[in-house]
Parts: structure tokens; C-alpha cells; sequence
């Protein structure tokens, strides 16, 4: 499907090839008969043009291919801190089409929690607690027609392991309290 | 999101073409008091309280304040704001730090002329590479993200509003040094803090909190956990990062030596108190994307794109798009500048003078001080048409600058270390810090390297220690 804003410049184009034809009416009989050939099948040739225009923007948009960059782990996508880059795309580009993006924590969709409506083609989600998730997108068409679903999408939430992590803060606490320790009495002593 | 309010390109070039202007002028104008080395880098040692207050918090507030400070706080909710305010107190603890500098180094120039003394030729060259690569990195990191905004805010093309961005920074501080840099780092400060308490003003007017709280609790409960691990690492990271970046670079140090001595320690200590408050306002407008219904397409814009909305809410319109532009290019401007000149300074007094052994004359200091200006802006400019990502470009350099918290301490405070080992605490700090920020977690890399470096530093205190030199402890 062409994209909306060309419509202009092509029906201009097709406009101006048509009406250049209107001034060789002097031309020999074998040329007329052409001409009105081509004239006759022009309005035919219009409506063609609008109604492929008008039966894509009014068909349903194909499915979205909806992906995120993640590392996998065990043949899963894993996200270390909650946060999901999400993006989609049609196979074609296309103008006034929006998208629905829906969340949910069961492959099959039972309990779907939408994140996102509008136009736009990605989405960042943050704050997901550890855990599995699934997300799918389709697109309606300007006409409010929707598409089919995309491929479900899954990716798991899964934080540092909290041995890893409590060490970590520890020694975190234990450089952080040593470093202003050691500059505050350094000072008082040379002060 | 395409912001629907986003200003028209000829306004944003209007824009930062007018600023660009007035820095450039003012800089010509407090350029003339430069007349020599002294006055140019370090604005002739007698920078006041009221100046330095606003240069100290002005070079703080960068664009990484106001670009990734929204983003911690939409990706690490309520504690991620938190960890990004944690970097004030890298301001406050350079303030006892000032003091002893002052005394210990009163006629100094750069902080490369007290690694030289502490820690010898190996230690400063260990110091020279890390500080320069950081400062490039740094440099780019605000490059990018002023490349963005304009592109985002302005619709101007990345690589033109980058480009853009540097060329006025560079021109100004070309010509006034830091006297230009100090000068315009009060106006900008002043623009910043009463752009920011008016943003953040309207957004908390026009925000519910409790719906704020149920669409967190909701949508993003991670955000509001006090557990979240990549959260409450990223604060000993941030605050690490912020002591090791305050304590090491030229920026902070040239700030030390220009102010009077007694200024200087009473300065800092006000300016992270000052500075404090910003990336806790930046990050409460990151909180309200979801409950306003703004998407994120992109997390590191996520501070302008609510910022934006919400003004647009209040009836601002195209005006909101521009003082947000105004607020964030005065807060990469105040940090390009303070940036450019510190390590064009370091160039000159420790590669130029100190590598190459070079005596610089009053005739041929402003020459090599414009091509060193020059030569760090194009490298940085070469980097950032890559346009990477800001916040993982700025983080992976944490273990570098963390590794030299402690030998600053050190150098400063006790009276003598072995110094091979704190270069060797240096050395594997940085590979250690930079292991484990690709291998484990992105906000491992300053904590592990900083505890790497303060480990060495510490048992070089009892491994025979070697006495600093005495005319200097």
C-alpha cells in the first residue's frame, strides 16, 4: 500500500499525463482512436487507483513484528533490572495506522494488562518485578479496522541473585563509610 | 514519542544560535582580564564565594544530570533518584579536600602536578591516560545527548545540533579561558536552577501523588520496592563514581586552585548541597511518564519528553519545548565548557610541558592552549557522531575514575604509601571495575574498582611505605 501522504503528488502526476493527451486533438485518426481509448479508460484507471488506496487504508494492517534486545539465558530473553525496550514494525509502511500493545504474565493471555495505544512504534516499560512475561501488538488501520496479533514475545525479569547482592552492598557500605571516614579524620588531623 | 509540541527547527537553531551568541560575547569580554597563563587557566587565582558556589554546581548540573538522572529514576524508580542525588556528596567531600590542596600545592596549576609528586612518573602517566580517556568520555557523553535533545526538541539534525552545541562552547572558551568559563557558569547556573524549580513547580502542581503512587503500585510496583538490586546497587556505585570523578579530574582541581584559599572548601560544600535537590526534581518528572500516559521510546529522553508534556498540559505550548531546551543546553554548555578548558589545561602543563618537555613563553601559551581546545573538542566531536548510548558510554568508565579515589586520600592525607603497590591497586582496579560492569552488572563497575584500589592503597600504607617528599606533607 502506498502511503497517504503521496496521494497528492501521484494523482497530480497521472492528472497532468492525462490532460497533456487533451491537447493533440489535430492528430491523425489512428492517434484520436488511441487517445480516446486511453481517455475512456481513464476515470477507469482513478477509480482503480482510489479504491486500492481506500481498500488498504480500510483493510486490516498485517501482524506487526514485534522484538526486543535482550540477552538470552537458557534460550530466554532475560532482563537484570525490570526494563523492557519493546519494538514493532509493519512489513509496509504506513501513515494514520495505531498500534495496541498488550502485557500479560500467561502465554495464552488470560489476564492482559494494556501498556500502550497510539501510534507510536516502541515502547520502554520499566518497574517489572522478577517474573515471567508475554507481550503481543497488533495495529488497527485508520478505518479502526485491527490486524491480526502479533507473535507472542516473552521475556523473563530475573534480578541478581541476593547472595551476589548483599555482598555487594556490603562492601558497597563498608568503601563508601571508610572513604568519607578516611577524608574527615585526614582533614581534622593536617587541618 | 514524537513530541507534538516540539518547537519548529528554525526556533531551535533561533535558540541555540542566540545563546551561543551572548557566551561568546561575554566570553570575548571576560577573556580581556586572561592576559596570562595564570589568568587564562585559572582565572587569576581569585575566584570569590559567590562565583565559585556557581561554577562548582553549574559544571555538576551536566547534561547527564538532567538526561540520566530522569532515566535512573524511570528505570530504577524511587531509589534510582536517589542513587543520582548521591553524587553531591562528591562536591561536599572535595571540600576538605580543597583545603588540603590549597596548602599542600599553593602555586599548582593541575592535578597532574600532584600526582607527579606523589606517586612519580608512573603514577602520573597511569593517572594522565585514565583522567584523559574519562574527560574524552565524559565530553562525548554531553555531546551525544545535546545532539539528541535538539534533534528531539528542536528538529534539528543530530549531527548539525551536536556539532552546533560544541562549535559555541569551544569559541568562547577559546577566547576567555576560564575566566569566560566561570563568567558564563553563573548565568547558566541561574537559568538552571529557576528553569528546574519551575518545571518541577508545575509538574507537582499538575500531578496527583496518590494516583502517581496506585499507577506505580500497578503498572511498575519495582519501581516503588525498597529490594530492587539494580536500584540499590546503582547508589554505592553513583556515589562512588561521583567521589572518584570530583576527586581525580582537572575540573574540579582547576576549580580548587582558581578560588581564594579560604573560598574554596566553604564553595564546594555549598555548591553539592545546592546541587543535591536537582536530579531529585529531574527524576520526580521521569515518575509521572506512566500515570500522564506518556510512552517512552526512548529512555534516555525521557526527562524532557514528560517535562514537555506536562507544560504543554499547563497551556505553555510551543514555549514549553523551548525553555526546556533553554534549561538543558545551559546545562551542557556550563559542563563542555569547564570540561574543554580543564583538560586543554592538563594537555598544556602536563603533556606539552611535562611529556614533551616544552618551555612555554607568555607569547606561545594562548597557540597551544587554543590548539590543545581544539584538538580534545574534535576528538570528542569524531566520537559522538556515533551517537551510542549516553548512560552506558558514561557508566562504563565509573572503574576508572573510582580507582583513584583512594590514592588521592592517600597523597594527600598520609604521610607516605608504597607506591608501586597503589599503582598496581590503580592499575587492577580499572581492569577488575571494567570486568565486572560488561560481565555482571552495569552498575558494578566504579563500587568494584574502588574496592579493588582502596585494598592496595590501604596495604601499601603497611608494605613498606616510602615517605612522601617532605617540602610537600
Amino acid at each position: 500500500m502506498q502511503s497517504l501522504p503521496g496521494h497528492p503528488t501521484l494523482c497530480a502526476s497521472f492528472s497532468r499525463s492525462l490532460n497533456s493527451s487533451r491537447e493533440h486533438s489535430n492528430l491523425p485518426g489512428s492517434i484520436r482512436v488511441s487517445f480516446t481509448i486511453f481517455r475512456s479508460s481513464r476515470s477507469a484507471l482513478v477509480g482503480l487507483f482510489w479504491a486500492g488506496l481506500l481498500s488498504g487504508a480500510l483493510a486490516a494492517p498485517a501482524a506487526p513484528d514485534l522484538s526486543c534486545d535482550y540477552a538470552r539465558v537458557d534460550g530466554r530473553r532475560v532482563s537484570d533490572d525490570g526494563t523492557i525496550d519493546l519494538a514493532w514494525s509493519l512489513p509496509d509502511l504506513q501513515d494514520g495506522v495505531t498500534y495496541q500493545l498488550e502485557q500479560s504474565s500467561t502465554a495464552n493471555f488470560a489476564e492482559i494488562d494494556p501498556r500502550y495505544s497510539g501510534p507510536d512504534t516502541a515502547s520502554v516499560l520499566s518497574g517489572l518485578r522478577e517474573g515471567d512475561y508475554y507481550f503481543r501488538v497488533r495495529a488497527t488501520s485508520p478505518a479502526g479496522e485491527p490486524g491480526p496479533w502479533s507473535d507472542t514475545l516473552s521475556l523473563s525479569v530475573q534480578f541478581m541473585d541476593r547472595n551476589t547482592l548483599f555482598a555487594l552492598l556490603g562492601t558497597g557500605f563498608v568503601v563508601a563509610s571508610l572513604t568519607m571516614g578516611a577524608i574527615v579524620t585526614g582533614f581534622l588531623r593536617t587541618k | 514519542m514524537i513530541l507534538a509540541e516540539s518547537i519548529s527547527a528554525a526556533t531551535g537553531w533561533s535558540i541555540v544560535i542566540g545563546l551561543g551568541i551572548l557566551w561568546i560575547a561575554l566570553g570575548i569580554y571576560w577573556g580581556k582580564k586572561a592576559k596570562s597563563s595564570d589568568g587564562f587557566m585559572l582565572a587569576g587565582r581569585n575566584v570569590g564565594l559567590s562565583l565559585g558556589t556557581a561554577t562548582a554546581m553549574a559544571t555538576w548540573v551536566t547534561s547527564n544530570t538532567t538526561m540520566v538522572a530522569p532515566l535512573l529514576a524511570y528505570e530504577k524508580g524511587v531509589w534510582g533518584m536517589l542513587a543520582y542525588a548521591s553524587a553531591s556528596f562528591g562536591l561536599m567531600l572535595f571540600a576538605p579536600l580543597a583545603f588540603r590542596i590549597r596548602k599542600l600545592l599553593p602555586e599548582g596549576v593541575t592535578a597532574g602536578d600532584f600526582f607527579r609528586k606523589r606517586y612519580g612518573t608512573v603514577g602520573w602517566a597511569v593517572f594522565l591516560i585514565i583522567t584523559l580517556v574519562y574527560s574524552i568520555t565524559w565530553l562525548v557523553t554531553m555531546a551525544i545527548a545535546g545532539g539528541k535533545l535538539l534533534e528531539v526538541l528542536g528538529n534539528i539534525p543530530y549531527a548539525q545540533g551536536m556539532t552546533l552545541i560544541l562549535a559555541v562552547c569551544v569559541i568562547y572558551t577559546l577566547f576567555g579561558g576560564l575566566y569566560a568559563v566561570i563568567g558564563t557558569d553563573f548565568i547558566q547556573s541561574l537559568i538552571i536552577l529557576i528553569g528546574i524549580v519551575f518545571i518541577g513547580f508545575t509538574v507537582v502542581t499538575r500531578m496527583d501523588v496518590s494516583a502517581v503512587h496506585a499507577h506505580l503500585a500497578e503498572h511498575q510496583p519495582a519501581l516503588l520496592d525498597i529490594m530492587m538490586p539494580a536500584a540499590l546497587l546503582a547508589i554505592f556505585n553513583n556515589m562512588l563514581f561521583g567521589f572518584g570523578e570530583v576527586m581525580h579530574n582537572n575540573v574540579w582541581w582547576s576549580r580548587a586552585f582558581a578560588m581564594r584559599e579560604k573560598i574554596a572548601p566553604k564553595a564546594f560544600f555549598l555548591s553539592g548541597i545546592l546541587w543535591f535537590p536537582i536530579p531529585i526534581a529531574a527524576g520526580f518528572v521521569a515518575l509521572a511518564a506512566g500515570p500522564l500516559g506518556v510512552n517512552i521510546t526512548d529512555a534516555s529522553q525521557v526527562g524532557p519528553q514528560v517535562a514537555e508534556h506536562v507544560l504543554s498540559l499547563a497551556g505553555m505550548g510551543k514555549i514549553a519545548g523551548a525553555l526546556i531546551l533553554i534549561v538543558l543546553f545551559c546545562s551542557m554548555a556550563s559542563s563542555i565548557d569547564s570540561l574543554l578548558a580543564a583538560t586543554s589545561d592538563l594537555l598544556v602543563r602536563d603533556v606539552y610541558e611535562g611529556v614533551f618537555k616544552q618551555t612555554l613563553d607568555p607569547a606561545k601559551f594562548r597557540p597551544v592552549a587554543a590548539t590543545s581546545i581544539i584538538t580534545v573538542s574534535l576528538i570528542a566531536w569524531g566520537l559522538a557522531l556515533s551517537g551510542w548510548s549516553v548512560d552506558q558510554v558514561l557508566f562504563s568508565s565509573g572503574a576508572l575514575v573510582a580507582s583513584l579515589i583512594w590514592p588521592v586520600i592517600a597523597g594527600l592525607f598520609w604521610k607516605g604509601v608504597n607506591r608501586k603497590l597503589v599503582i598496581a591497586g590503580i592499575v587492577c582496579g580499572c581492569v577488575a571495575g571494567m570486568l565486572c560492569y560488561f560481565k555482571l552488572q552495569t552498575y558494578t563497575g566504579a563500587l568494584v574498582g574502588a574496592t579493588v584500589s582502596m585494598i592496595f592503597t590501604l596495604a601499601a600504607r603497611w608494605i613498606a611505605p616510602r615517605e612522601f617528599d617532605p617540602a610537600t606533607t
